[in-house]
C-alpha cells in the first residue's frame, strides 16, 4: 500500500488528471461563453433589476402613497413624502431610492397595491459616480416611461402565476 | 498600427461578428429604432435556445437596446416586437442608452452640478434627541 502512494506522488497522477480535465472542456465541452454585448444571456420575466414608477393607461401615476414599500423596505433604501394635490388626489411628493442600500429583494413590488413601484428588466445602469444612483421621483417616473412596454409584457406573462 | 489591426479582428469586431454571422446562418430578425441590427442563430450545442445577437450602430454599448428588443434578446418574448402585441402606450418616451459619464447623465435635485438645493423634509418624523 505504502509502495502504491509512493508511485501516485511520484509519477504526479493528479497533474495529469487536471492536466486532462482542461484538455477536456478545451476540445470536447461544449462552450458556454457568450459574446455579451452583442449577445445576452436567458433572463425570467422575474427578474429584479433597475426600479420603475409606472403609469396607467391615461399616464396618470399609479402611486398613491400609501408608503407600504418603504415600510416593508428591509434595506429602508425608501423616502417617502406625500401631500394631497391640487385636485384632491393623494400623491407622493418625493419618492427616493437609494440604490446603493438596495438588496433587491423585490419586496416592494410585492408590497405594492397599485402596481406602482416595479423592478423592471433593466440591469444595465451601472454608474460612474455615487450620487448618480440616489434615484428620486422624476428618474423613477421616467425609467417607468421609458421601459414600460417590457415591465408590463412581462407582468402580463407572470400574471397566471401570482 | 497594431491596435488598430486588433481592432479590426478582434473579438467585438463587425469583421468578427459578419464571420460569425455567415458561419452560424444567422437571419436577421430586424432594425429597431436606433439602427441597431438583430440576428437569431439555431442553437448551438449544449443550449436549449436559439442564438440571437444584435450588432450595434456606432459603439458596441449594452445598454442601447431599447425595451421591446431587450425582451426578445434575453429570451423573455419568443416573438420579435414586429410580430408581437405591444404595450407601447401613447405617452412612453423614446429610449435613450445609459448616459453615465456624458453631461446628459443623470443627478439628482441636490446635487452641486443641477440645482444644488435639496427640498426640506417635511417633517413627519420627530428627531431624536438624547438624553440629558
Amino acid at each position: 500500500m505504502n509502495l502504491f502512494f509512493a508511485a501516485r506522488s511520484f509519477l504526479l497522477v493528479e497533474i495529469l488528471k487536471g492536466m486532462w480535465l482542461t484538455l477536456k472542456y478545451f476540445f470536447f465541452v461544449p462552450r458556454v461563453t457568450i459574446n455579451y454585448p452583442h449577445e445576452k444571456g436567458p433572463l425570467s420575466p422575474r427578474f429584479r433589476g433597475e426600479h420603475a414608477l409606472r403609469r396607467y393607461a391615461n399616464g396618470e401615476e399609479r402611486c398613491i402613497a400609501c408608503k407600504l414599500c418603504e415600510a416593508v423596505c428591509p434595506a429602508q433604501a425608501i423616502t417617502i413624502e406625500a401631500e394631497p394635490r391640487e385636485d384632491g388626489s393623494r400623491r407622493t411628493t418625493r419618492y427616493d431610492i437609494d440604490m446603493t442600500k438596495c438588496i433587491y429583494c423585490g419586496l416592494c413590488q410585492e408590497a405594492c397595491p397599485v402596481d406602482a413601484i416595479v423592478e423592471g428588466p433593466n440591469f444595465e445602469y451601472a454608474t460612474e459616480t455615487r450620487e448618480e444612483l440616489y434615484y428620486d421621483k422624476a428618474k423613477l417616473l421616467e425609467n417607468g416611461d421609458k421601459w414600460e412596454a417590457q415591465i408590463a409584457a412581462n407582468l402580463v406573462k407572470e400574471a397566471p402565476y401570482r | 498600427m497594431l491596435k488598430a489591426i486588433a481592432n479590426l479582428l478582434g473579438a467585438l469586431s463587425p469583421v468578427h461578428i459578419t464571420w460569425d454571422t455567415i458561419m452560424t446562418g444567422a437571419k436577421k430578425i430586424g432594425t429597431d429604432s436606433l439602427g441597431n441590427k438583430y440576428f437569431e442563430a439555431k442553437a448551438r450545442k449544449g443550449y436549449n435556445h436559439p442564438r440571437r445577437f444584435v450588432i450595434y450602430s456606432g459603439t458596441p454599448d449594452a445598454s442601447k437596446v431599447p425595451p421591446e428588443w431587450h425582451g426578445w434578446l434575453h429570451h423573455q418574448n419568443d416573438n420579435p416586437p414586429s410580430d408581437a402585441p405591444s404595450f407601447r402606450r401613447p405617452w412612453q418616451k423614446p429610449y435613450v442608452q445609459n448616459m453615465t459619464g456624458t453631461a446628459k447623465a443623470y443627478l439628482p435635485q441636490g446635487h452641486m452640478l443641477k440645482s444644488g438645493k435639496r427640498v426640506s423634509a417635511t417633517g413627519d418624523y420627530e428627531a431624536w434627541s438624547p438624553p440629558q
